[in-house]
């Protein structure tokens, strides 16, 4: 529809966000633009995850707009809402493959759901799909028989198979060994060069970070807000801001608290 | 004094209790029939657009919950048949009504026993797991990646469970009041030698087929009960194995609950229409 | 994983469904293809115990339903509707009867006194239609009009062995009831006074008290007879009391004569006969007492037995005879009867 290129792809206008009586999030504005890798940035609790399921529409904000390609998630009907979340993929924090389905059944069910295409046809792509996070030859294993880190790729498969534009992707590396979480971090960029697809990724791994984002913002608890916007290495050579500079530079204050 | 004013304390405090207790239960329901709106329109989407049902999970809700369910059922219903049987004949021999062993067990397995202890086991089995099952999706986050794939999780998740409940309890439950019926005429036979042929015929005497009928529809209720119960606490359990627990224990205390309190209801309008 | 087991899930679903269907025909779905003919009858008397579904029978043969009851208020009518199985029935060709041939052959049969009429099935208080025919025994048959206005093949009722007995204890208690005990018991000391040495020792107060002890009992046995009466009961127990009463009537012709032996004429006008008067009376009391007493014996003899076997109500198995203890209990009584009259 309004994909023109001078509509930012997320808008995030004044959100607060929390649960029940507890604001986790206030005042938090940005603009992520088509293209590149957006980090979220932040420490352990600090509403990493609570801001991306307000992005994606899962959660209503306590008051504020995310705008997807120029469109309210927040105010649409259920319908438009489940056309705008075709339309991005999710990857979750420990994959959310469904234990029921082999993976190559959790990668075809978006297709056997909205795509038109034949059975074998959307088997073809399941199986490419799987192969682009070098997981062929797992096809008919269940997810409670893989690892972490291959759960994570999975998902990524699944998140991936209706071929979204936008992607997000919350905590790819956490929990991984540091050489898996590498090669993650050489698939999300390969991908990215491939596709030329949008990327959102909530992480607190600076290896991460440095190996692959172009811009990212930084959520502090303290201040229930953002305390940086810009390219991480930029950040870490000119912000003003100690708590920053510590973060980005590995001092002990690898938390927040 | 403290005495007195301990005592009114105390008072207030059951009165609080039984109060909260009250508007714990309100709240329930108020929350299921919200559930029960939404699954209704599912329910006739479902009817209007019936490739939208996911087959294959509904064929395999109705094996888990019904074929795997025969052999339980068949045991606990013989033996409520017979246990029925054996006290109903201590209380007939006494009046020489020996005889009437037969429409006692029958007509109370048919109409109460059958139907419900079909669906105390299908709690306990189904009603549990689909709560389990439902929470610790929730717990992976496979619940948020169903809403974000644009996938209804009512849709996805409840209506199998749903459809093969309503298609296998009743089933089930035909089984269940054909053996109760048969524990009966165990006891007819062996306590107060009834000829097995007179026992036949009087329990045939005794059904009717909208008896027989108005039990299977108290099963089916039964079935949309328990299948709301369970789904609706996965879909509210706590975010940890702990929550996805106490889902499972409260399906289980609160399907028998609404259970009861249906086969009340329904007991009294079959009684208004003379069954 | 969450594959289903298509066999055996296939199995359970068609045997469940196929034995459900079956249940339904073995339930009684198939009476609804069974050919029926509408039948009716009327009371006029309660009809206690008889609900729509409860059957009607043939000499005992189940051949049919009650269908429906209906109340007529201003006619005082009740119209138990009913439906024949036509299938029960054969032709003399031993071929199946249509509706018909069914019809054609009530009619004939009801010439030759087919009624219907109310009779117990066993203790419960329910009750069933009986066809049967008017006989010498039963026939307290009032034959009501075909009513106007309803279909159907029409059966006029008769009344049942029941309803006689009650309405014979009715009869008999409105007899009790009626006798003016104080009356007697004035003209019985007045008797007193003017006889003191004849009749010394007129017992008046045992005959009354007899005759309370005989109305509690009378309570306890209708209550009992309310539960357990059958005809055939009913039979042996008149039969009883028949013969009993022959008995005790030939004893009170003796004490009769004895009492007219007693010189009675000596006295005055006045005295005999008013002493007339209360020997009559009593006699009758006498008389209708050991009626009573003879009906409740076999009453309470019934009901023990019944006590004793509950079943035999049901199943008719045994029949014992009266017991000594019971004759000896009427005996004892008829003596202190004798005693009372002297
Ligand atoms: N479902 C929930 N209900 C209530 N509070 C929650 C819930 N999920 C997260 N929180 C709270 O929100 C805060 C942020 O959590 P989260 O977004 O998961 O942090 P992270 O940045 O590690 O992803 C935490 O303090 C947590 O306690
Ligand atoms: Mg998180």
């Amino acid at each position: 529809m309004s994909t023109t290129d001078d509509v930012p792809i997320i808008d995030v206008r004044n959100l607060i966000v929390g649960y029940g009586d507890n604001v986790v999030l206030k005042n938090v504005s940005f603009v992520v633009d088509k293209g590149g890798i957006f980090a979220v940035l932040g420490g352990s609790g600090c509403g990493k995850s609570t801001l991306l399921k307000h992005l994606i529409g899962l959660y209503r904000p306590f008051s504020g707009d995310v705008l997807i390609r120029g469109k309210s998630i927040v105010r649409s009907a259920q319908s438009d809402k489940d056309a705008m979340m075709r339309s991005f993929g999710v990857t979750y924090q420990n994959g959310a493959l469904f234990g029921a389905l082999t993976l190559l059944e959790n990668v075809l069910l978006p297709l056997e759901e909205f795509s038109s295409l034949h059975h074998e046809e959307r088997v073809l792509k399941a199986k490419e799909k799987l192969r682009l996070v070098e997981l062929d030859g797992f096809e008919s294993y269940y997810p409670a028989e893989l690892s972490g880190g291959m759960r994570k790729r999975a998902g990524l498969a699944r998140a991936m198979a209706l071929e979204p534009d936008l992607l997000f992707f919350d905590e790819p590396s956490a929990g991984l060994d540091p050489i898996t979480s590498a090669e993650l971090d050489k698939l999300i960029l390969r991908l990215k060069k491939d596709t030329g697809a949008t990327f959102v990724i909530v992480t607190h791994e600076l290896d991460s970070i440095f190996a692959i984002a172009d811009r990212c913002i930084m959520l502090d608890k303290q201040t229930r807000g953002i305390v940086a916007d810009g390219n991480p290495r930029e950040l870490l050579e000119k912000s003003d801001n100690p708590w920053v500079k510590s973060f980005l530079s590995r001092n002990n204050l690898r938390y927040c608290n | 004094m403290p005495m007195p004013f301990d005592l009114d304390q105390r008072i207030e405090d059951r009165i609080e209790e039984v109060g909260s207790f009250a508007k714990h239960i309100i709240d329930d329901l108020i929350r299921m029939v919200i559930f029960t709106g939404e699954l209704s329109r599912i329910v006739w989407e479902s009817i209007t657009h019936p490739r939208r049902v996911r087959r294959r999970e509904t064929l395999y809700y109705m094996d888990m919950c019904g074929t795997d369910a025969v052999p339980i059922v068949v045991m606990i219903c013989l033996l409520m048949g017979i246990i029925l049987g054996f006290q109903g004949a201590m209380q007939l021999q006494k009046y020489g009504g020996d005889i009437f062993i037969a429409d006692f067990v029958s007509l109370v397995i048919i109409k109460e026993m059958g139907p419900l202890m079909v669906a105390m086991i299908c709690t306990g089995r189904a009603g549990s797991a689909f709560a389990a099952e439902i929470g610790t999706m929730k717990v992976g986050e496979e619940i948020d990646a169903l809403r974000t794939m644009g996938l209804n999780p009512v849709r996805f998740l409840v209506m199998p469970k749903l459809m093969a409940m309503l298609l296998v309890m009743p089933l089930l439950t035909v089984f269940g009041d054909i053996v109760g019926i048969f524990g009966g005429m165990i006891i007819a036979v062996i306590k107060l030698n009834l000829p097995i042929v007179v026992y036949y015929n009087r329990a045939m005497g005794a059904i009717t087929p909208l008896a027989f009928m108005l039990g299977l529809f108290k099963s089916f209720v039964f079935a949309f009960i328990i299948t709301v119960i369970g789904c609706r606490r996965g879909f509210s359990a706590g975010n940890d194995a702990m929550g996805v627990g106490r889902a499972a224990t409260s399906t289980v205390v609160s399907s028998i609950f609404w259970i009861v309190i249906a086969d009340f209801v329904l007991t009294f309008f079959y009684s208004m229409i003379g069954e | 994983m969450i594959e289903a087991n298509k066999f055996k899930l296939g199995l359970f679903v068609i045997v469940a469904f196929l034995l459900m269907i079956a249940s339904l025909f073995v339930f009684g779905l198939s009476e609804m293809f069974k050919k029926k003919l509408p039948a009716f009858s009327v009371f006029k008397t309660s009809i206690q115990g008889l609900s729509v579904g409860s059957p009607v029978k043939y000499r005992g043969v189940p051949v049919g339903k009650v269908s429906r009851i209906v109340v007529r208020g201003e006619e005082e009518l009740i119209i138990v509707h009913m439906e024949l199985e036509v299938s029960v029935f054969n032709s003399k060709d031993d071929v199946q009867m249509n509706i018909e041939a069914l019809h054609k052959m009530l009619e004939a049969q009801m010439k030759r006194g087919l009624t219907c009429g109310l009779e117990y099935v066993g203790i419960t208080g329910m009750k069933y239609v009986e066809l049967d025919y008017v006989t010498e025994d039963n026939n307290h048959f009032e034959n009501l009009p075909r009513p106007p206005g309803v279909e159907g093949c029409y059966i006029p009722s008769r009344q049942s062995m029941f309803q006689s007995i009650v309405k014979l204890i009715n009869q008999s208690l409105n007899n009790i009831a009626s006798i003016n005990m104080p009356e007697i018991s004035k003209e019985i000391s007045s008797v007193l006074k003017h006889s003191n040495d004849i009749l010394s020792n007129p017992n008046i107060n045992r005959t009354i008290e007899h005759l309370e002890r005989v109305s509690n009992r009378l309570d306890q046995s209708l209550e009992s007879v309310n539960k357990t009466l059958t005809p055939k009961k009913i039979d042996e127990l008149l039969n009883l009391v028949s013969s009993d009463l022959r008995n005790f009537n030939a004893l009170i012709n003796q004490v009769k004569t004895e009492i007219e032996q007693a010189k009675l004429a000596k006295t005055s006008e006045a005295f005999r006969n008013s002493l007339g008067s209360v020997s009559e009376t009593k006699l009758a009391i006498i008389n209708t007492l050991s009626r009573l007493d003879q009906t409740l014996d076999s009453i309470t003899e019934l009901a023990n037995s019944i006590d004793d076997d509950p079943s035999s109500l049901l199943r008719g198995k045994q029949q014992r005879r009266i017991t000594d203890g019971d004759d000896q209990i009427k005996s004892s009584y008829l003596k202190s009867a004798e005693n009372a009259v002297k």
